[in-house]
C-alpha cells in the first residue's frame, strides 16, 4: 500500500470567513482527530488559514485518496459541514449524506505537489502502531508541523522554481533522508505565486538548525534566489536569519493530528530495522 | 607503546618530521604557527595550573599579552603555538646541535579571553568593526547559558568558585609543565608579570595533575581519572591536523570545527579577520567528581549486575580502557587488544549492522552519547555516518589526589579541570551537553528511555533517573534507577582562544 499526501484548498467567501474559521475550527479538532483514529490510514494532518481567501487542509496518508475522502465524509462530516458554510460553491451538505459529491469536490480542489518526501515509505499507519505496540514503545519525541509559505518574485520565478524542484526531486529526497528529522515533506505551488513547504519534523527547529541547513540548506538557497524578501544565503551560515525568516513565513496550524504521537523518525526506523532483524533470525 | 606513554612522552605519532607538510596543501590547511597549541595538540605534560585574571590597567594588560607572544623567552614565558616542539626551542642535552632540536619544552602556555575580558581590555571600544555575529553564546557567557547544559542546582553559577560567571573572569592563562620545578619557576615569572603596572590581578588559580601510579618503585603519571577509568583513548582527529591518532572508523573532522576558518560551513569568522582567523572557542570547566557516591552506587547494584561490568556499561569502556564494543564480557580479552586498536570500532555500520540495540555498549552509555559515531541520531540519520558536526576536543586533567578506597571519606575535593574546545559553542559544546547528555530524544524512544540522561555526567533527579542495559536473546533489560548526579560544576567560562596574530592585534591597540 503506497503512502500519499493531500493538500485541499477551501476557497472562502470573504475575509470574515477566514477569521470565523480560525475561531470555529479549534473546538472541532477532537471530533476530526477521533474520526482519523477510526479511519486509521492518516499519519499526520492539520488545517491552516493560508490567506483571507483560502483555508488549507493537508495530510499524509496510506492508500487511495477517494476512499479516504469517503471515510472523512462519513466519520467527520459535521466538521466539513461547518467549514463549507464559509466556502464558495460548496458541495451539498450534510456531506455525510453526499459523500460522492464531496469526494468529487475534494478531487477538484486537490493541489498537486511538485515534490513528495516520506521518511519511511514501506510502512503504513497500522504497521507503525503494531510495531510500537509489540515493542512496548510509547512515543516521547517532540514533533512539529511546519507550514512555510514562500512568496515568489514573479510568475516566471514561480514556474522556474517548480521546474527546479521537479528536476531535483531525487536529490531533495536524499538530503531529507540524511538529516533524518522530517517524517513527510512536500513542496506545493499555491495561489498568488507562492510555494508551500509543508513538513512534520522531529526536535527543536532552532537546536537542530545547523544539521537541518547542512543537509537541506542547498535547496532553500536555490529557492531563495526566486523568493521575495528572502534571507541571505547560504542559509547554513546565516542561521539566525534563516530561523527568523522561517518563523515569520510559517503559518500556524489548526489542529495537528498524529496517528502515533511522539514517535520520531529514529523510532520508526529502529522499529522497522528490529522487525527485519527478527524476521531474518527467525 | 602504552596509553601512558602516548599521553606523557613523545610517541611515534609526533616525530618532528611529520609536520613539514602542515602549511602546504589545501586552502584551509592549518597555520600551525598562528594557532594556539592546545587547540590541535595534546601536550602530554603531567601537571597544569590555571590562572584566572581580571584586567587592572587595560593598556598594560594588552601590552603584557603582546609580550607573551613577543618571542623573547627571557622577558616572559611564551604562548605555545601548534608548531612542533622543535620549533622555537633551544637544543636540549640529548640533541645533536646540527639537527633540528628535539627537546620537549618544560612548559606550555595558553590563553583564553572571555567576552567581559575583551570588554575590559577595551577591544570592544577600540575596534569599531568588532563582530562575533555567529557567536551569541560566547557574548552571553557560561553563566547565562548554564541551564542549557545542565548546570543547575548545586552546579548553578551562583555556586561557582571565585569570580567565575560574575563578570570579573576576564582572562584564563593555562600553564602546563613537565616538572614541579618548572611549574614553580614559570608561575613566579608570570605572577610577577601580571602585577607589573597593575596589568592584571590574579583572582583564582587551580592546579591539576595526572594521577600517579607506582611502577618499579617510582611514581609515574597515568591517564586515569578519579572514577578509575583510563582516559584519553578516543581522540578527535582533525583533517590535516598535526597529530595522528589510531583509526576510529570516523571521518577526520574538518579543521573549521576547531579552528576559525573562512571555509566554515555554519559560522562567520569574527571580525576583524586578524582577530578572528585561526582562533577558537572553548568552555573552561572545573568539575567536581563524587567518587565515593559513584563507588557506592556501583556496589549498591551488585545484586543486579557485577559492579565492574556496571562501570563499563555506564561508560562504554571497562575501567582499564578496553571498549565494550571490542570486548563486551571481559576487561581482559584473550590475547589482549593492541593499543592502536582500542578506538577502532563502530556502533552502527552503514548497512545497519553492528550494535544498534546497545547489547554490547548501551546506547545511553556516556561515550556513546558524547560521540555517537555511526549511531543514527536526530539531525544525522545515516547509519555509519561520522556525526562529526557536534564533535569536541577535550583538554583536561584531574585535580585532587588519587582516590584511596581505604579512606573514602577523606574530605578532599577531586575532579577534572580543563577545556572543551570547539569553534561553535552553540552547535558543539552546548549541543552535546544539552541534547545528547541531558536528553534522550536524539536517539528515539525505541533506543533510549525518554527520561534517561548520561549516567555519568548527566544532571539527574534520583526520582526519575534511569539507565537501561539491554540484554541479548530477548532477556529483559537490566534497569538501574534512583541514582543522583555524580559531578558538580564548580566553575565555567566561555573563552575565545585568540590566534597569535589576534594577540598581536590586541597588544597594538594602544
Amino acid at each position: 500500500m503506497s503512502q500519499n499526501h493531500f493538500t485541499l484548498r477551501f476557497p472562502l467567501k470573504a475575509p470574515a470567513d477566514a477569521k470565523a474559521l480560525s475561531e470555529q475550527l479549534p473546538p472541532l479538532m477532537p471530533a476530526i482527530f477521533q474520526a482519523q483514529d477510526a479511519i486509521g490510514s492518516i499519519h499526520y494532518s492539520r488545517f491552516t488559514v493560508l490567506s483571507d481567501k483560502t483555508l488549507l487542509f493537508l495530510g499524509d496518508f496510506d492508500g487511495e485518496f477517494g476512499e479516504l475522502m469517503t471515510q472523512l465524509a462519513k466519520r467527520a462530516g459535521a466538521v466539513f459541514d461547518a467549514i463549507f458554510a464559509h466556502v464558495v460553491d460548496p458541495p451539498p451538505t450534510p456531506i455525510a449524506d453526499h459523500a460522492d459529491t464531496f469526494v468529487e469536490w475534494t478531487a477538484e480542489h486537490l493541489l498537486s505537489a511538485v515534490n513528495l518526501y516520506t521518511a519511511y515509505p514501506s510502512v503504513t499507519v497500522k504497521d507503525i502502531k503494531a510495531l510500537a505496540s509489540a515493542a512496548d514503545v510509547s512515543g516521547a519525541g517532540e514533533l512539529h508541523p511546519f507550514l512555510v509559505i514562500l512568496p515568489m518574485k514573479s510568475k516566471l520565478a514561480f514556474i522556474e522554481v517548480q521546474l527546479i524542484l521537479r528536476a531535483r526531486g531525487h536529490g531533495t529526497t536524499k538530503d531529507l533522508d540524511k538529516v533524518g528529522t522530517p517524517h513527510f515533506a512536500q513542496f506545493i505551488p499555491l495561489e498568488d505565486n507562492q510555494i508551500g513547504f509543508f513538513t512534520v519534523y522531529d526536535g527543536s527547529f532552532d537546536k537542530y538548525i545547523a544539521d537541518f541547513t547542512k543537509n537541506i540548506g542547498e535547496i532553500f538557497d536555490l529557492l531563495f534566489k526566486f523568493t521575495k524578501g528572502a534571507p541571505p544565503s547560504p542559509c547554513r551560515k546565516y542561521l539566525q536569519e534563516f530561523i527568523d525568516f522561517a518563523a515569520s513565513a510559517n503559518r500556524a496550524p489548526i489542529g495537528f493530528y498524529q496517528a502515533y504521537p511522539g514517535l520520531s523518525v529514529q523510532d520508526i526506523h529502529a522499529l522497522i530495522a528490529d522487525r527485519k532483524a527478527e524476521s531474518t533470525s527467525a | 607503546m602504552t596509553v601512558m606513554g602516548r599521553l606523557f612522552g613523545r610517541g611515534e605519532h609526533e616525530s618532528p618530521g611529520d609536520h613539514a607538510h602542515s602549511k602546504a596543501g589545501a586552502a584551509n590547511a592549518l597555520d600551525l604557527e598562528d594557532i594556539q597549541g592546545f587547540i590541535v595538540r595534546g601536550y602530554r605534560m603531567p601537571m597544569v595550573r590555571h590562572f584566572l585574571l581580571t584586567v587592572g590597567d587595560a593598556a598594560n594588560a594588552r601590552r603584557l599579552l603582546g609580550r607573551l607572544i613577543g618571542g623573547d623567552e627571557s622577558d616572559v614565558p611564551q604562548i605555545t603555538t601548534a608548531e612542533d616542539w622543535h620549533v622555537g626551542f633551544a637544543p636540549g642535552p640529548g640533541d645533536n646541535p646540527s639537527d633540528a632540536p628535539r627537546r620537549k619544552p618544560d612548559y606550555c602556555l595558553n590563553v583564553g579571553l572571555t567576552w567581559p575580558g575583551l570588554v575590559a581590555l577595551e577591544v570592544k571600544d577600540r575596534v569599531p568593526t568588532l563582530s562575533f555575529k555567529s557567536f551569541g553564546a560566547f557574548i552571553a557567557g557560561a553563566a547565562e547559558r548554564a541551564k542549557l547544559v545542565g548546570d543547575t542546582g548545586a552546579s548553578a553559577p551562583e555556586h561557582w568558585v571565585g569570580q567565575f560567571g560574575k563578570g570579573g573572569d576576564h582572562v584564563l592563562l593555562t600553564l602546563h609543565a613537565l616538572s614541579p620545578e618548572a611549574m614553580t619557576s614559570y608561575s613566579a615569572r608570570l605572577a610577577a608579570a601580571f602585577s607589573e603596572g597593575g596589568a592584571f590581578r590574579e583572582i583564582w588559580r587551580q592546579d591539576g595533575m595526572a594521577l600517579m601510579e607506582i611502577q618499579d618503585g617510582k611514581p609515574v603519571p597515568t591517564s586515569k581519572v578519579h572514577f578509575g577509568y583510563t582516559d584519553g583513548i578516543s581522540m578527535t582527529t582533525i583533517r590535516g591536523g598535526p597529530e595522528r591518532y589510531p583509526p576510529d572508523h570516523q571521518q577526520p573532522c574538518e579543521p573549521w570545527l576547531f579552528v576559525l576558518q573562512d571555509a566554515a560551513e555554519n559560522y562567520f569568522v569574527p571580525e576583524p579577520k586578524e582577530l578572528g582567523l585561526n582562533g577558537s572557542f572553548a568552555c573552561f570547566k572545573m568539575i567536581m567528581t563524587d567518587v565515593v557516591g559513584f563507588e557506592n552506587f556501583l556496589q549498591s547494584n551488585k545484586d543486579k549486575i557485577d559492579p565492574e561490568l556496571l562501570a563499563a556499561k555506564l561508560c562504554g569502556r571497562w575501567r582499564n580502557g578496553i571498549p565494550l564494543m571490542l570486548s563486551p564480557d571481559t576487561n581482559s580479552p584473550a590475547g589482549g587488544i593492541p593499543l592502536e586498536q582500542l578506538n577502532n570500532y563502530e556502533y552502527v555500520n552503514a548497512d545497519g549492522s553492528g550494535d544498534p540495540k546497545g547489547l554490547r555498549c548501551p546506547v545511553g552509555a556516556h561515550m556513546r552519547r558524547i560521540n555517537p559515531r555511526g549511531q543514527p541520531v536526530t539531525g544525522q540519520a545515516q547509519p555509519g555516518g561520522s556525526n562529526n558536526t557536534h564533535r569536541l576536543i577535550r583538554r583536561g586533567m584531574p585535580y585532587g589526589p588519587i582516590f584511596d578506597p581505604k579512606q573514602p571519606y577523606d574530605g578532599i575535593e577531586r575532579g577534572l579541570l580543563g577545556y572543551f574546545i570547539n569553534s561553535n559553542l552553540e552547535n558543539q559544546y552546548e549541543f552535546v551537553l544539552g541534547e545528547w547528555v541531558n536528553k534522550s530524544e536524539f536517539a528515539g524512544a525505541v533506543r533510549l528511555p525518554p527520561q534517561s540522561k548520561d549516567p555519568m555526567i548527566g544532571t539527574q533527579d534520583p526520582a526519575s533517573s534511569l539507565f537501561v542495559i539491554p540484554q541479548a536473546q530477548g532477556a529483559p533489560p537490566i534497569k538501574i534507577s534512583g541514582f543522583g548526579t555524580f559531578i558538580t560544576t564548580r566553575a565555567a567560562a566561555y573563552c575565545f582562544l585568540p590566534s597569535i596574530t589576534a594577540i598581536k592585534f590586541i597588544s597594538k591597540l594602544g
